[in-house]
Protein backbone atom coordinates (compact mmCIF):
# COMPACT_ATOMS: atom_id res chain seq x y z
CA UNK A 1 0.00 0.00 0.00
CA UNK A 2 2.96 2.26 1.25
CA UNK A 3 4.47 1.48 -1.96
CA UNK A 4 1.45 2.44 -4.51
CA UNK A 5 1.48 5.42 -2.75
CA UNK A 6 4.76 6.24 -3.88
CA UNK A 7 4.16 5.01 -7.24
CA UNK A 8 1.15 7.38 -7.61
CA UNK A 9 3.37 10.15 -6.11
CA UNK A 10 6.51 9.88 -7.95
CA UNK A 11 4.53 9.66 -11.13
CA UNK A 12 2.60 12.89 -10.28
CA UNK A 13 5.72 14.63 -9.90
CA UNK A 14 6.83 12.94 -13.14
CA UNK A 15 3.83 14.60 -14.77
CA UNK A 16 4.68 17.90 -13.40
CA UNK A 17 8.08 17.66 -14.87
CA UNK A 18 6.68 17.30 -17.96
CA UNK A 19 4.05 19.92 -18.08
CA UNK A 20 6.74 22.42 -16.78
CA UNK A 21 8.99 21.07 -20.02
CA UNK A 22 6.26 21.89 -23.10
CA UNK A 23 5.24 25.00 -20.89
CA UNK A 24 9.01 26.52 -21.32
CA UNK A 25 8.37 27.84 -24.89
CA UNK A 26 4.63 28.54 -24.32
CA UNK A 27 3.74 32.39 -24.63
CA UNK A 28 0.57 32.81 -23.19
CA UNK A 29 0.18 35.55 -20.58
CA UNK A 30 -0.83 33.51 -18.24
CA UNK A 31 1.85 30.92 -17.99
CA UNK A 32 4.56 33.19 -17.43
CA UNK A 33 4.93 33.98 -13.64
CA UNK A 34 4.79 30.13 -13.35
CA UNK A 35 7.39 29.53 -15.82
CA UNK A 36 9.71 31.75 -13.98
CA UNK A 37 8.59 29.93 -10.95
CA UNK A 38 9.86 26.75 -12.71
CA UNK A 39 12.91 28.43 -14.06
CA UNK A 40 13.87 29.44 -10.50
CA UNK A 41 13.06 25.97 -8.96
CA UNK A 42 14.47 23.47 -11.79
CA UNK A 43 17.28 25.91 -13.21
CA UNK A 44 20.15 22.79 -12.80
CA UNK A 45 17.73 20.33 -14.36
CA UNK A 46 17.70 19.05 -18.07
CA UNK A 47 14.57 20.30 -18.46
CA UNK A 48 15.24 23.90 -17.58
CA UNK A 49 18.71 23.62 -19.52
CA UNK A 50 16.74 23.37 -22.90
CA UNK A 51 16.38 26.65 -24.76
CA UNK A 52 13.69 27.35 -27.10
CA UNK A 53 14.29 26.52 -30.72
CA UNK A 54 11.11 27.30 -32.20
CA UNK A 55 11.37 29.29 -35.17
CA UNK A 56 11.63 33.06 -34.30
CA UNK A 57 14.07 35.23 -36.37
CA UNK A 58 14.20 38.10 -33.93
CA UNK A 59 15.13 35.84 -30.82
CA UNK A 60 17.34 34.15 -32.98
CA UNK A 61 19.29 37.51 -34.45
CA UNK A 62 19.30 38.46 -30.32
CA UNK A 63 20.60 35.35 -29.55
CA UNK A 64 23.04 36.07 -32.63
CA UNK A 65 24.21 39.19 -31.10
CA UNK A 66 24.59 37.96 -27.40
CA UNK A 67 26.39 34.66 -28.30
CA UNK A 68 28.65 36.88 -30.71
CA UNK A 69 29.63 39.57 -27.47
CA UNK A 70 29.82 36.16 -25.62
CA UNK A 71 32.50 34.57 -27.77
CA UNK A 72 34.26 37.89 -27.88
CA UNK A 73 34.23 38.35 -24.13
CA UNK A 74 35.43 34.67 -23.70
CA UNK A 75 37.94 35.13 -26.37
CA UNK A 76 39.37 38.41 -25.10
CA UNK A 77 39.45 36.94 -21.21
CA UNK A 78 41.37 34.06 -22.44
CA UNK A 79 44.09 36.04 -24.66
CA UNK A 80 43.58 38.72 -21.24
CA UNK A 81 44.59 35.90 -19.26
CA UNK A 82 47.59 34.58 -21.67
CA UNK A 83 48.73 38.29 -22.00
CA UNK A 84 49.10 38.38 -17.90
CA UNK A 85 50.67 35.30 -17.69
CA UNK A 86 52.98 36.38 -20.14
CA UNK A 87 53.79 39.53 -18.25
CA UNK A 88 54.18 37.87 -15.36
CA UNK A 89 57.00 35.51 -16.65
CA UNK A 90 58.70 39.17 -17.61
CA UNK A 91 58.26 40.52 -14.36
CA UNK A 92 59.62 37.46 -12.58
CA UNK A 93 62.52 37.20 -14.92
CA UNK A 94 63.20 40.89 -14.31
CA UNK A 95 62.74 40.06 -10.77
CA UNK A 96 65.43 37.24 -10.67
CA UNK A 97 67.67 39.25 -12.72
CA UNK A 98 67.48 42.02 -9.85
CA UNK A 99 67.62 39.72 -6.73
CA UNK A 100 70.89 38.17 -8.10
CA UNK A 101 72.26 41.86 -8.33
CA UNK A 102 70.54 43.01 -4.87
CA UNK A 103 71.93 41.07 -1.69
CA UNK A 104 69.89 43.09 0.63
CA UNK A 105 65.87 42.12 0.14
CA UNK A 106 63.64 44.63 0.30
CA UNK A 107 60.76 44.42 3.23
CA UNK A 108 58.31 42.95 1.40
CA UNK A 109 60.30 39.86 0.12
CA UNK A 110 61.18 39.64 4.03
CA UNK A 111 57.43 39.23 4.41
CA UNK A 112 56.82 37.43 1.68
CA UNK A 113 59.81 35.35 1.04
CA UNK A 114 59.81 33.87 -1.88
CA UNK A 115 62.28 32.32 -4.75
CA UNK A 116 63.07 34.82 -7.51
CA UNK A 117 61.18 32.52 -10.13
CA UNK A 118 57.87 32.18 -8.30
CA UNK A 119 57.74 35.65 -7.17
CA UNK A 120 54.64 36.39 -9.80
CA UNK A 121 52.31 33.55 -10.18
CA UNK A 122 49.73 34.17 -12.36
CA UNK A 123 46.06 33.89 -11.19
CA UNK A 124 44.45 30.55 -11.85
CA UNK A 125 42.10 31.10 -14.57
CA UNK A 126 38.70 30.92 -13.10
CA UNK A 127 36.19 27.88 -14.88
CA UNK A 128 33.77 31.10 -15.57
CA UNK A 129 34.38 34.01 -17.78
CA UNK A 130 33.08 37.28 -16.74
CA UNK A 131 30.25 37.46 -19.02
CA UNK A 132 28.93 34.30 -16.72
CA UNK A 133 28.91 36.61 -13.60
CA UNK A 134 25.53 36.58 -11.93
CA UNK A 135 25.24 40.28 -13.47
CA UNK A 136 25.77 39.08 -16.67
CA UNK A 137 23.90 36.02 -16.31
CA UNK A 138 20.77 38.09 -15.20
CA UNK A 139 21.00 40.79 -18.06
CA UNK A 140 21.28 38.29 -21.15
CA UNK A 141 17.96 36.50 -19.16
CA UNK A 142 16.97 39.79 -18.99
CA UNK A 143 17.18 40.27 -22.13
CA UNK A 144 14.90 37.32 -23.87
CA UNK A 145 12.26 38.09 -21.14
CA UNK A 146 12.18 41.47 -22.17
CA UNK A 147 11.95 40.07 -25.90
CA UNK A 148 9.15 37.90 -25.09
CA UNK A 149 7.45 40.10 -22.82
CA UNK A 150 7.41 42.76 -26.22
CA UNK A 151 6.21 39.87 -28.03
CA UNK A 152 3.00 39.66 -25.97
CA UNK A 153 2.90 43.28 -24.21
CA UNK A 154 2.60 45.48 -27.42
CA UNK A 155 2.47 48.87 -24.86
CA UNK A 156 6.71 49.59 -25.28
CA UNK A 157 6.76 52.12 -22.75
CA UNK A 158 5.27 51.13 -19.87
CA UNK A 159 7.57 47.41 -20.53
CA UNK A 160 10.47 49.58 -20.79
CA UNK A 161 9.79 51.48 -17.85
CA UNK A 162 9.24 48.50 -15.86
CA UNK A 163 11.61 46.69 -17.00
CA UNK A 164 14.22 49.22 -16.97
CA UNK A 165 13.71 49.63 -13.14
CA UNK A 166 13.56 46.64 -12.54
CA UNK A 167 17.26 45.48 -14.07
CA UNK A 168 18.77 48.80 -12.42
CA UNK A 169 17.45 47.70 -8.64
CA UNK A 170 18.66 44.52 -9.21
CA UNK A 171 22.05 45.59 -10.97
CA UNK A 172 22.68 47.73 -8.21
CA UNK A 173 21.82 45.10 -5.48
CA UNK A 174 23.69 42.51 -7.42
CA UNK A 175 26.72 44.74 -7.43
CA UNK A 176 26.31 45.43 -4.09
CA UNK A 177 26.89 42.38 -3.62
CA UNK A 178 28.99 41.16 -5.24
CA UNK A 179 31.71 44.18 -4.08
CA UNK A 180 30.66 42.72 -0.49
CA UNK A 181 29.23 45.77 0.47
CA UNK A 182 27.21 45.78 3.95
CA UNK A 183 23.81 46.60 2.96
CA UNK A 184 22.44 46.51 6.56
CA UNK A 185 20.65 49.55 7.00
CA UNK A 186 17.22 50.68 6.70
CA UNK A 187 16.91 51.65 3.38
CA UNK A 188 18.63 48.68 2.57
CA UNK A 189 17.39 47.09 -1.44
CA UNK A 190 16.44 43.45 -0.71
CA UNK A 191 19.07 41.35 -2.12
CA UNK A 192 19.41 39.52 -5.39
CA UNK A 193 19.26 36.29 -3.61
CA UNK A 194 15.87 37.25 -2.49
CA UNK A 195 14.45 38.59 -5.82
CA UNK A 196 12.57 35.80 -7.77
CA UNK A 197 12.51 38.15 -10.57
CA UNK A 198 16.08 37.59 -10.74
CA UNK A 199 16.80 34.40 -10.23
CA UNK A 200 14.39 34.06 -13.16
CA UNK A 201 16.61 36.26 -14.96
CA UNK A 202 19.75 34.63 -14.12
CA UNK A 203 18.50 31.19 -15.20
CA UNK A 204 17.12 32.01 -18.36
CA UNK A 205 20.04 33.52 -18.86
CA UNK A 206 22.77 30.87 -18.53
CA UNK A 207 20.76 28.87 -20.67
CA UNK A 208 20.34 31.32 -23.06
CA UNK A 209 24.50 32.40 -23.01
CA UNK A 210 24.91 28.70 -23.69
CA UNK A 211 22.52 28.14 -26.44
CA UNK A 212 23.40 31.50 -27.92
CA UNK A 213 27.58 31.15 -27.71
CA UNK A 214 27.18 27.43 -29.68
CA UNK A 215 24.59 29.17 -32.20
CA UNK A 216 26.66 31.66 -32.61
CA UNK A 217 29.81 29.47 -33.10
CA UNK A 218 27.93 27.73 -35.48
CA UNK A 219 26.42 30.85 -37.32
CA UNK A 220 30.05 32.67 -37.44
CA UNK A 221 31.52 29.17 -38.83
CA UNK A 222 29.26 28.74 -41.82
CA UNK A 223 29.53 32.42 -42.77
CA UNK A 224 33.55 32.43 -42.60
CA UNK A 225 33.60 29.72 -44.26
CA UNK A 226 31.22 31.57 -46.91
CA UNK A 227 33.08 34.22 -47.30
CA UNK A 228 36.22 32.80 -47.99
CA UNK A 229 34.42 30.34 -50.51
CA UNK A 230 33.20 33.33 -52.14
CA UNK A 231 36.46 35.48 -51.82
CA UNK A 232 38.46 32.43 -53.71
CA UNK A 233 35.99 32.04 -56.37
CA UNK A 234 35.73 35.86 -56.98
CA UNK A 235 37.83 36.35 -60.58
CA UNK A 236 38.79 39.64 -59.32
CA UNK A 237 39.99 38.56 -55.90
CA UNK A 238 42.18 36.09 -57.65
CA UNK A 239 43.09 38.85 -60.48
CA UNK A 240 44.54 40.68 -57.43
CA UNK A 241 45.96 38.08 -55.21
CA UNK A 242 47.85 36.67 -58.88
CA UNK A 243 48.96 40.55 -59.67
CA UNK A 244 50.09 40.72 -56.25
CA UNK A 245 52.21 37.61 -56.26
CA UNK A 246 53.34 38.56 -59.70
CA UNK A 247 54.50 41.71 -58.66
CA UNK A 248 56.57 40.57 -55.11
CA UNK A 249 58.43 37.87 -57.48
CA UNK A 250 59.22 40.74 -60.13
CA UNK A 251 60.08 42.85 -57.42
CA UNK A 252 62.59 40.34 -56.26
CA UNK A 253 64.04 39.37 -59.64
CA UNK A 254 64.73 42.82 -60.30
CA UNK A 255 66.64 42.88 -57.31
CA UNK A 256 68.56 40.07 -58.01
CA UNK A 257 69.00 41.50 -61.40
CA UNK A 258 70.34 44.53 -60.40
CA UNK A 259 72.95 42.95 -57.88
CA UNK A 260 74.14 41.23 -60.83
CA UNK A 261 74.48 43.71 -63.29
CA UNK A 262 76.25 45.80 -60.34
CA UNK A 263 78.61 42.82 -60.02
CA UNK A 264 79.29 42.50 -63.70
CA UNK A 265 80.02 46.28 -63.43
CA UNK A 266 82.57 45.80 -61.07
CA UNK A 267 83.96 42.38 -61.92
CA UNK A 268 84.39 43.69 -64.93
CA UNK A 269 86.28 46.99 -63.85
CA UNK A 270 88.75 44.55 -61.70
CA UNK A 271 89.65 42.76 -64.85
CA UNK A 272 90.20 46.01 -66.98
CA UNK A 273 92.18 46.89 -64.52
CA UNK A 274 94.12 43.72 -63.88
CA UNK A 275 94.27 42.39 -67.51
CA UNK A 276 94.76 46.14 -69.18
CA UNK A 277 91.62 45.21 -71.43
CA UNK A 278 89.87 48.12 -73.34
CA UNK A 279 86.48 48.98 -72.19
CA UNK A 280 83.27 47.18 -73.81
CA UNK A 281 82.47 48.36 -77.25
CA UNK A 282 79.88 50.85 -77.18
CA UNK A 283 76.22 50.66 -78.78
CA UNK A 284 76.39 52.54 -81.80
CA UNK A 285 72.78 53.38 -81.01
CA UNK A 286 73.30 55.33 -78.15
CA UNK A 287 77.05 56.35 -78.42
CA UNK A 288 78.06 55.52 -74.88
CA UNK A 289 79.70 52.46 -73.14
CA UNK A 290 77.09 50.29 -71.55
CA UNK A 291 79.26 49.46 -68.46
CA UNK A 292 81.64 52.73 -69.51
CA UNK A 293 79.35 54.76 -67.85
CA UNK A 294 79.29 53.22 -64.55
CA UNK A 295 83.16 51.29 -64.74
CA UNK A 296 83.90 55.31 -65.78
CA UNK A 297 82.95 56.18 -62.09
CA UNK A 298 85.04 52.92 -61.15
CA UNK A 299 88.03 54.41 -62.61
CA UNK A 300 88.31 57.66 -61.12
CA UNK A 301 87.52 55.80 -58.16
CA UNK A 302 90.98 54.38 -58.28
CA UNK A 303 89.82 51.22 -59.02
CA UNK B 1 81.83 43.40 -82.85
CA UNK B 2 78.82 42.94 -81.48
CA UNK B 3 75.83 44.32 -83.75
CA UNK B 4 74.44 47.40 -82.36
CA UNK B 5 70.68 46.82 -82.24
CA UNK B 6 69.64 43.56 -81.42
CA UNK B 7 66.32 44.49 -80.08
CA UNK B 8 65.14 45.87 -83.74
CA UNK B 9 66.61 42.59 -85.37
CA UNK B 10 65.06 40.47 -82.69
CA UNK B 11 61.54 42.70 -83.11
CA UNK B 12 62.07 43.45 -79.58
CA UNK B 13 59.83 46.29 -77.90
CA UNK B 14 61.70 49.45 -79.10
CA UNK B 15 61.43 51.08 -75.23
CA UNK B 16 64.41 48.85 -74.44
CA UNK B 17 66.53 52.07 -75.22
CA UNK B 18 68.91 51.92 -71.97
CA UNK B 19 72.63 51.62 -71.80
CA UNK B 20 72.91 48.44 -71.15
CA UNK B 21 69.83 47.30 -72.49
CA UNK B 22 72.18 45.14 -75.84
CA UNK B 23 75.34 45.19 -74.42
CA UNK B 24 77.37 42.00 -73.75
CA UNK B 25 76.23 40.49 -70.31
CA UNK B 26 78.81 40.32 -67.65
CA UNK B 27 80.93 37.24 -65.86
CA UNK B 28 78.86 37.42 -63.02
CA UNK B 29 75.39 37.56 -64.62
CA UNK B 30 76.85 34.38 -67.01
CA UNK B 31 78.00 32.65 -64.29
CA UNK B 32 74.73 32.61 -62.49
CA UNK B 33 73.09 31.50 -65.26
CA UNK B 34 74.68 29.12 -66.30
CA UNK B 35 75.00 27.75 -62.57
CA UNK B 36 70.81 27.63 -62.82
CA UNK B 37 71.12 25.83 -65.83
CA UNK B 38 73.21 22.88 -64.25
CA UNK B 39 70.88 22.47 -61.20
CA UNK B 40 67.79 22.55 -62.82
CA UNK B 41 69.49 19.79 -64.90
CA UNK B 42 71.04 18.25 -62.30
CA UNK B 43 67.77 17.83 -60.63
CA UNK B 44 65.93 16.35 -63.95
CA UNK B 45 68.40 13.91 -64.23
CA UNK B 46 68.87 12.83 -60.76
CA UNK B 47 65.05 12.25 -61.01
CA UNK B 48 65.31 10.60 -63.61
CA UNK B 49 68.13 8.13 -62.88
CA UNK B 50 66.24 7.11 -60.02
CA UNK B 51 63.40 6.33 -62.07
CA UNK B 52 65.61 4.91 -63.92
CA UNK B 53 67.51 2.19 -61.61
CA UNK B 54 64.30 2.08 -59.21
CA UNK B 55 62.68 0.33 -62.78
CA UNK B 56 65.81 -1.67 -62.98
CA UNK B 57 65.94 -3.16 -59.56
CA UNK B 58 62.29 -3.77 -59.50
CA UNK B 59 62.07 -5.21 -63.32
CA UNK B 60 63.87 -8.42 -63.34
CA UNK B 61 66.28 -9.40 -66.21
CA UNK B 62 67.34 -13.30 -65.61
CA UNK B 63 65.42 -13.89 -68.45
CA UNK B 64 67.98 -12.31 -70.89
CA UNK B 65 70.14 -14.89 -70.05
CA UNK B 66 68.02 -17.49 -71.52
CA UNK B 67 67.55 -15.36 -74.54
CA UNK B 68 71.18 -13.65 -75.17
CA UNK B 69 73.47 -15.88 -72.97
CA UNK B 70 76.60 -14.59 -75.01
CA UNK B 71 75.34 -10.74 -75.01
CA UNK B 72 73.12 -10.85 -71.19
CA UNK B 73 76.08 -8.49 -69.63
CA UNK B 74 76.83 -6.07 -72.51
CA UNK B 75 72.49 -5.67 -72.68
CA UNK B 76 73.13 -5.09 -68.82
CA UNK B 77 75.79 -2.66 -68.72
CA UNK B 78 74.23 -1.10 -71.99
CA UNK B 79 71.06 -0.92 -70.12
CA UNK B 80 72.61 0.28 -66.64
CA UNK B 81 75.09 2.49 -67.87
CA UNK B 82 75.48 3.36 -71.90
CA UNK B 83 72.04 4.54 -71.93
CA UNK B 84 71.65 6.45 -68.91
CA UNK B 85 74.48 8.09 -70.11
CA UNK B 86 72.92 8.47 -73.47
CA UNK B 87 70.13 9.76 -72.59
CA UNK B 88 71.72 12.61 -70.63
CA UNK B 89 73.60 13.81 -72.99
CA UNK B 90 70.08 13.87 -75.20
CA UNK B 91 68.35 15.55 -72.44
CA UNK B 92 71.29 17.91 -71.49
CA UNK B 93 72.16 18.78 -75.21
CA UNK B 94 68.28 19.07 -76.43
CA UNK B 95 68.11 21.41 -73.39
CA UNK B 96 70.82 23.76 -74.86
CA UNK B 97 70.01 23.18 -78.30
CA UNK B 98 66.23 24.16 -77.95
CA UNK B 99 66.69 27.80 -76.08
CA UNK B 100 68.97 28.66 -78.04
CA UNK B 101 67.47 28.24 -81.15
CA UNK B 102 64.37 29.25 -80.58
CA UNK B 103 64.07 32.11 -78.02
CA UNK B 104 67.88 32.36 -77.65
CA UNK B 105 67.49 32.19 -73.56
CA UNK B 106 67.76 29.20 -71.47
CA UNK B 107 65.83 28.96 -68.31
CA UNK B 108 69.14 30.81 -66.38
CA UNK B 109 69.45 32.76 -68.80
CA UNK B 110 65.58 34.10 -68.66
CA UNK B 111 65.87 34.55 -65.24
CA UNK B 112 69.16 37.15 -65.71
CA UNK B 113 67.65 38.70 -68.14
CA UNK B 114 70.06 37.55 -70.79
CA UNK B 115 69.63 35.95 -74.15
CA UNK B 116 71.99 34.27 -77.03
CA UNK B 117 72.05 36.24 -80.25
CA UNK B 118 74.91 35.65 -83.15
CA UNK B 119 77.02 38.86 -83.68
CA UNK B 120 74.78 40.22 -86.47
CA UNK B 121 72.18 40.75 -84.00
CA UNK B 122 70.05 37.61 -85.35
CA UNK B 123 68.60 34.61 -83.53
CA UNK B 124 70.47 31.53 -83.25
CA UNK B 125 70.33 28.67 -85.72
CA UNK B 126 70.50 25.27 -84.77
CA UNK B 127 74.19 25.10 -86.28
CA UNK B 128 75.43 27.97 -84.38
CA UNK B 129 73.94 26.19 -81.15
CA UNK B 130 75.16 23.11 -81.60
CA UNK B 131 78.76 24.87 -82.25
CA UNK B 132 78.15 26.59 -79.44
CA UNK B 133 77.15 23.68 -77.63
CA UNK B 134 80.14 21.91 -78.37
CA UNK B 135 82.43 24.95 -77.57
CA UNK B 136 81.14 24.87 -73.83
CA UNK B 137 83.31 21.82 -74.14
CA UNK B 138 86.09 22.99 -75.92
CA UNK B 139 86.18 25.71 -73.08
CA UNK B 140 85.69 24.07 -70.14
CA UNK B 141 88.64 21.06 -70.78
CA UNK B 142 91.88 23.58 -70.49
CA UNK B 143 90.67 24.47 -66.79
CA UNK B 144 87.52 26.87 -67.67
CA UNK B 145 89.90 29.26 -69.61
CA UNK B 146 87.69 29.50 -72.20
CA UNK B 147 85.13 31.09 -69.76
CA UNK B 148 87.47 32.89 -68.24
CA UNK B 149 88.60 34.13 -71.51
CA UNK B 150 85.76 36.91 -71.17
CA UNK B 151 88.04 38.86 -69.19
CA UNK B 152 90.65 39.51 -72.18
CA UNK B 153 87.98 40.34 -74.48
CA UNK B 154 86.50 44.13 -74.84
CA UNK B 155 83.06 41.96 -76.17
CA UNK B 156 83.31 39.57 -73.26
CA UNK B 157 83.23 37.32 -75.43
CA UNK B 158 84.61 33.30 -74.29
CA UNK B 159 85.65 30.61 -76.43
CA UNK B 160 82.35 29.49 -77.35
CA UNK B 161 81.16 32.92 -78.41
CA UNK B 162 83.65 33.13 -80.72
CA UNK B 163 83.03 29.58 -82.03
CA UNK B 164 79.69 29.92 -82.65
CA UNK B 165 80.18 33.62 -83.52
CA UNK B 166 77.12 34.94 -81.08
CA UNK B 167 77.45 36.98 -78.03
CA UNK B 168 75.48 36.56 -74.37
CA UNK B 169 73.52 40.23 -74.53
CA UNK B 170 71.58 41.84 -71.26
CA UNK B 171 68.05 41.57 -72.84
CA UNK B 172 66.71 43.53 -70.03
CA UNK B 173 66.33 47.10 -69.00
CA UNK B 174 69.35 46.48 -67.09
CA UNK B 175 70.27 49.25 -64.22
CA UNK B 176 73.51 48.69 -62.14
CA UNK B 177 72.53 49.13 -58.57
CA UNK B 178 73.79 52.26 -57.92
CA UNK B 179 74.19 51.69 -53.85
CA UNK B 180 76.08 48.15 -54.61
CA UNK B 181 78.38 49.22 -56.70
CA UNK B 182 78.84 52.62 -54.48
CA UNK B 183 79.83 50.29 -51.52
CA UNK B 184 81.90 48.34 -53.53
CA UNK B 185 83.82 51.39 -54.73
CA UNK B 186 84.22 52.23 -50.84
CA UNK B 187 86.19 49.04 -50.17
CA UNK B 188 88.28 49.06 -53.17
CA UNK B 189 89.12 52.38 -52.36
CA UNK B 190 90.20 51.44 -48.19
CA UNK B 191 92.33 48.27 -50.12
CA UNK B 192 93.90 49.79 -53.39
CA UNK B 193 95.24 47.32 -55.79
CA UNK B 194 97.92 49.26 -57.85
CA UNK B 195 98.11 50.90 -59.96
CA UNK B 196 95.07 52.99 -62.33
CA UNK B 197 93.72 51.45 -65.06
CA UNK B 198 93.40 54.61 -67.24
CA UNK B 199 91.77 54.14 -71.00
CA UNK B 200 94.46 55.22 -73.33
CA UNK B 201 93.53 57.68 -76.34
CA UNK B 202 92.62 54.59 -78.93
CA UNK B 203 90.27 53.56 -76.28
CA UNK B 204 88.94 56.76 -75.90
CA UNK B 205 88.22 56.48 -79.52
CA UNK B 206 86.38 53.92 -79.89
Amino acid sequence: MAEQNKVARARRQLDDALAAVSNVGDDSPTSQPARERRLVGAGDTTAASQADISPDLLRTFTRLVVGTALLGVDELSHRASGWERQAAQADAGLAGASSTALVVPTSAESHAPAPAGEAMVAPPATPATPADSQLGLAMIGWIFVTHERLRMDRNLGHMLQAAGAQIVNSAAALTAESLGWVSGGRHARPTAAHDARVQTWIARGRIESRHSRTLARAALREIVQEVLGALASDPGIQNLIQSQSTTLAGEVLDEVRERTVSADVYVDSLSRRLFRRARLSPPLDTGASPAGAVGALADTSGI
Amino acid sequence: MIAPRPDQRLGSVAAHTSRLYGTPAGFVSRLIALLIDIVLLGTVLLLSSVIWYGLLRVVPLGWLKAIFPQLQALIVFALRVVLPIAVAIVIVAGYFLFFFSVTGQTVGKRVLGLRVVSTGGDRVGLRQAFVRLVGYAISAIPMYLGFLAMFFDRDRRTWHDRLARTAVIYAWDAQPDERFLAHAIRRARERPLGTTDRPTSKESNV
